[in-house]
């Protein structure tokens, strides 16, 4: 009989990274100066690899694929708690706005950013829900034609590309190389839930090859996003876009001339991934609060990611420190938590 | 529980308890008779009108019994009804006066002889009923025309004639206090589940209810999230269609009185097949199922996606497209929201209208409503050419959809997503259609998510994907789905030197 043991499949939970990453990445990357031209495509490469060696020892190395909350003492897990929920609500914070901002920016004129980030977060919220094997089947099941059609988008893009010039790409500085390989490492922040869920995958010490998969897929969709991009605007053209990906999309059309512009079929993909991502916010949030969460947690959650999206202190917003503390605190933090404390196999 | 009365040897007390009880009941007949050789021992038979044959007539069961009755010498009586000597296929010796009332109120007849202690159970025609019927609902081109009937024996049998194997189990469970209804589970032992079995059986027992009067009610009863809109049974008239789920490893319920078998668990994927897709060629098939998949999004999104784009995504269409939108409104004098809530209103009351009235009518209010109508309200300048055929084409979509209680869902879901298309444009069909897909994918029949094969697939080694939005040739179709047993699977087997 078909097992209804609250876990997960590898094969789900690497498409679950993969819908969860592809969305965001593709909205959010391309805005970031770093990852322009030459330097910054190889730093995403390295980026890359630098987190499938983090895997590799997370994974293999570490005791994380069994259940970290049982390892820990009462405060040390308290501590922990408030740090990757803090995380989880700027992320889910730095998502809501800069989806409110590109929804009413590229669909929707006239509505108020505030409102369209309610209605997101509503739809996440009830979409995803609080049980781990229903959000994994629907990760499961929309990873395919999401992923699909938003790689259909960057293919059809390609074949828009008039003439390859490169003469805009300067030569790659070491550098910089380095600084957008760790830019790109911080992009994958996510995988910092991964101790306090492993133990929820079936077999998951076999997982490593479906993440490799999952993130490099990601990488690979964010690559050809960022290059795909510069060779149709040009290096300094994605620059000064408001949101480069909206502006790709509203220039990418099929043959046969039954539509004038496609935008509106992306958009769906796109909302879809960013949708599903932010359900990965809010379901980890409220599987730190409780195993069992019921309707309340995941509303304060929601609540506080959108007061997060909307506060302004000193006229800063979200957008501009968000990037900062995963850089500086957040995956510094991540990496020294997983490979420290999934080292230690008593009760900490 | 209560204390049950056991039959007397004095047929007096009987006699007093049946008329006690049937007081009232004028279609319950007690036909007291003397019996044997000389005519002297009492005896009566207690039966409902219409539902046990004339007692007179050599053919019957009964008939022959009681004609029997009259040449048997007195003393030898007791021990033919006990030996039942005229080898009737039906006779069941009765102990208490409940059990006899059960059973007459089944259909048979119930004789009780002076001085026997037990009632003697005679089978006879049972209540009327319609008889084998032709499925309405699931027509095919190809296939058995047979449908179920409204008796729950009938309909066993019309399994038991496509599964001939003692490995095909039958399961009575009387259900409803007053109404007594009979229901069976239908499966083969060696295929299902026990899980599953016991789900079902543990389900049916969790409530009580005084009726169960169609299998509708039994469904709702037992189905796992009352509050989705998604069936969580199957259903099926068509006993070709029942056999095959249960080769299959399904469970079939059956409820009498009702010609609707239930079939669990049940997928999203089961809901868009038919039963000759088994019996067609795969390419057609394959085809058909895409077909139908595409109606089941196109019903559920089509109005909703046309009021977005024309609302707020017009940049889209190319120019001649958009000019031409604009000028068939010319003159409309409702906004294109109101106008597509208004269409697709108008149509739901046509159907309403159509499948309630009697036979010819019903295709002619169709042709009335959805031609005349829709023309004069065109030419009246209340909805625009654009709606209408935008309408139609959601509701020949949701026609398409081969069940009528999985299209019923998506009929009434389009009303969401007109309003999120219309009021939030791609972004609240995007929002609308992510919620959908948590909700199904949160949905499950009996354990099986609802969203079978295209989750979890490897668990039956991407076989049932196969039997999805496509349909692999016949001869690779070679493992049985999820639902079977895990040592159970392997449905076809062919020569390894067979030449393809």
């Amino acid at each position: 009989m078909f097992a209804d043991n609250h876990r997960i499949s590898r094969r789900q939970l690497g498409r679950q990274f993969l819908l969860g990453l592809s969305g965001i990445f593709l909205l959010t990357l391309p805005q970031i100066p770093e990852f322009s031209g030459w330097s910054g495509i190889l730093g995403f490469l390295l980026g890359t690899a630098l987190l499938w060696i983090y895997l590799f020892f997370l994974l293999r190395k570490t005791a994380v694929t069994r259940n970290i909350k049982e390892r820990m003492s009462r405060p040390v897990h308290l501590i922990a708690k408030v740090i990757l929920l803090s995380y989880l609500v700027l992320s889910g914070g730095f998502m809501v706005r800069n989806i409110s901002s590109m929804v009413s920016f590229s669909l929707l004129n006239q509505e108020e950013s505030w409102s369209i980030g309610i209605l997101f977060l509503l739809a996440a919220l009830l979409g995803t829900g609080h049980e781990i094997q229903r959000r994994a089947r629907l990760g499961e099941t929309a990873c395919l034609p999401v992923v699909g059609g938003l790689f259909l988008l960057l293919v059809t893009a390609a074949f828009q590309i008039d003439k390859v010039s490169l003469a805009e790409f300067s030569a790659p500085v070491f550098s910089q190389v380095l600084k957008s390989a760790y830019y790109a490492f911080c992009s994958f922040s996510i995988v910092g839930v991964l101790p306090f869920v492993m133990h929820r995958v079936e077999r998951p010490q076999g997982s490593l090859r479906h993440l490799y998969a999952a993130t490099g897929m990601a990488s690979f969709l964010i690559l050809l996003c960022l290059g795909v991009l510069q060779l149709l605007f040009g290096v300094k053209g994605v620059r000064i876009k408001k949101i480069p990906l909206t502006a790709l999309m509203s220039s990418v059309n099929f043959p046969g001339d039954f539509l004038d512009r496609f935008d509106a079929l992306w958009m769906v993909f796109l909302i879809f991934a960013l949708l599903y991502s932010m359900g990965t916010v809010l379901f980890y949030g409220q599987y730190l609060i409780s195993d069992n969460p019921g309707k309340l947690p995941g509303i304060l959650l929601a609540a506080a990611m959108f007061l997060s999206a909307f506060i302004s202190w000193k006229g800063m917003t979200v957008q501009d420190i968000y990037p900062f503390l995963i850089r500086y605190i957040y995956m510094p933090l991540f990496v020294v938590f997983g490979l420290c404390f999934g080292k230690v196999r008593r009760k900490i | 529980m209560e204390k049950e009365t056991p039959v007397s040897v004095h047929i007096q007390d009987n006699y007093r308890y049946i008329q006690k009880q049937c007081e009232g009941c004028a279609d319950i007949l007690i036909r007291p008779m003397k019996l044997g050789e000389e005519k002297k021992v009492s005896c009566f038979v207690v039966y409902i009108e219409v539902a046990v044959s004339n007692m007179t007539l050599q053919d019957s069961v009964i008939g022959k019994l009681i004609n029997k009755l009259w040449t048997v010498p007195d003393q030898e009586m007791h021990d033919f009804l006990k030996n039942n000597s005229l080898g009737i296929s039906d006779v069941k010796q009765l102990d208490t006066m409940e059990e006899a009332m059960k059973a007459m109120l089944a259909g048979n007849a119930v004789l009780f002889v002076d001085g026997y202690e037990k009632g003697v159970k005679i089978a006879s025609k049972g209540y009327p009923g319609m008889g084998v019927m032709k499925a309405e609902s699931e027509k095919v081109l190809r296939g058995s025309n047979e449908g179920f009937s409204d008796s729950v024996k009938i309909n066993t049998a019309l399994i038991r004639k496509r599964v001939r194997s003692t490995g095909m189990k039958v399961k009575e469970i009387p259900v409803g206090e007053r109404t007594d209804t009979m229901t069976a589970l239908v499966y083969m032992e060696e295929l299902v589940y026990p899980q599953l079995l016991e789900e079902i059986e543990k389900r049916l027992g969790e409530f009580e209810i005084d009726g169960i009067l169609e299998s509708g009610m039994l469904e709702q009863l037992t189905e796992g999230n009352w509050s989705s809109l998604f069936p969580q049974f199957q259903t099926t008239e068509r006993p070709d269609r029942a056999a095959m789920e249960i080769l299959d490893g399904r469970i079939i319920l059956i409820c009498d009185n009702s010609p609707v078998a239930l079939i669990l668990p049940t997928t999203f994927n089961s809901f868009l097949k038919v039963s000759e897709d088994r019996y067609n060629r795969f390419g057609i098939v394959s085809f058909q199922r895409m077909l139908r998949y595409l109606a089941a999004f196109l019903a559920l999104l089509l109005s909703g996606t046309y009021l977005a784009v024309i609302r707020f995504h017009t940049q889209i269409l190319p120019t001649n497209l958009l000019l031409s939108f604009a000028e068939a409104r010319q003159g409309v004098p409702f906004s294109s929201l109101i106008e597509v809530i208004f269409m697709e209103l108008s149509f739901e009351l046509i159907r309403e209208a159509g499948v309630r009235m009697p036979g010819p009518l019903g295709g002619t209010i169709g042709i009335v409503g959805g031609l005349i109508i829709g023309d004069a309200a065109v030419s009246a300048n209340l909805v625009s050419p654009m709606s209408v055929v935008v309408v139609a084409m959601s509701a020949l979509c949701s026609f398409a959809i081969p069940n009528e209680e999985f299209s019923a869902p998506f009929r009434l879901l389009k009303f969401g997503f007109i309003i999120l298309g219309g009021n939030l444009g791609i972004f609240g069909i995007s929002l609308g259609l992510y919620w959908l897909a948590g909700h199904l994918s949160g949905l499950t029949s009996f354990k099986i998510p609802y969203l079978m094969p295209f989750v979890g697939a490897d668990l039956n080694g991407y076989h049932d994907e196969r039997d999805s939005l496509i349909r692999a040739p016949f001869y690779l179709l070679r493992r049985r789905p999820i639902f079977s047993r895990r040592d159970q699977r392997i449905r076809l087997k062919e020569e390894k030197n067979r030449v393809r």
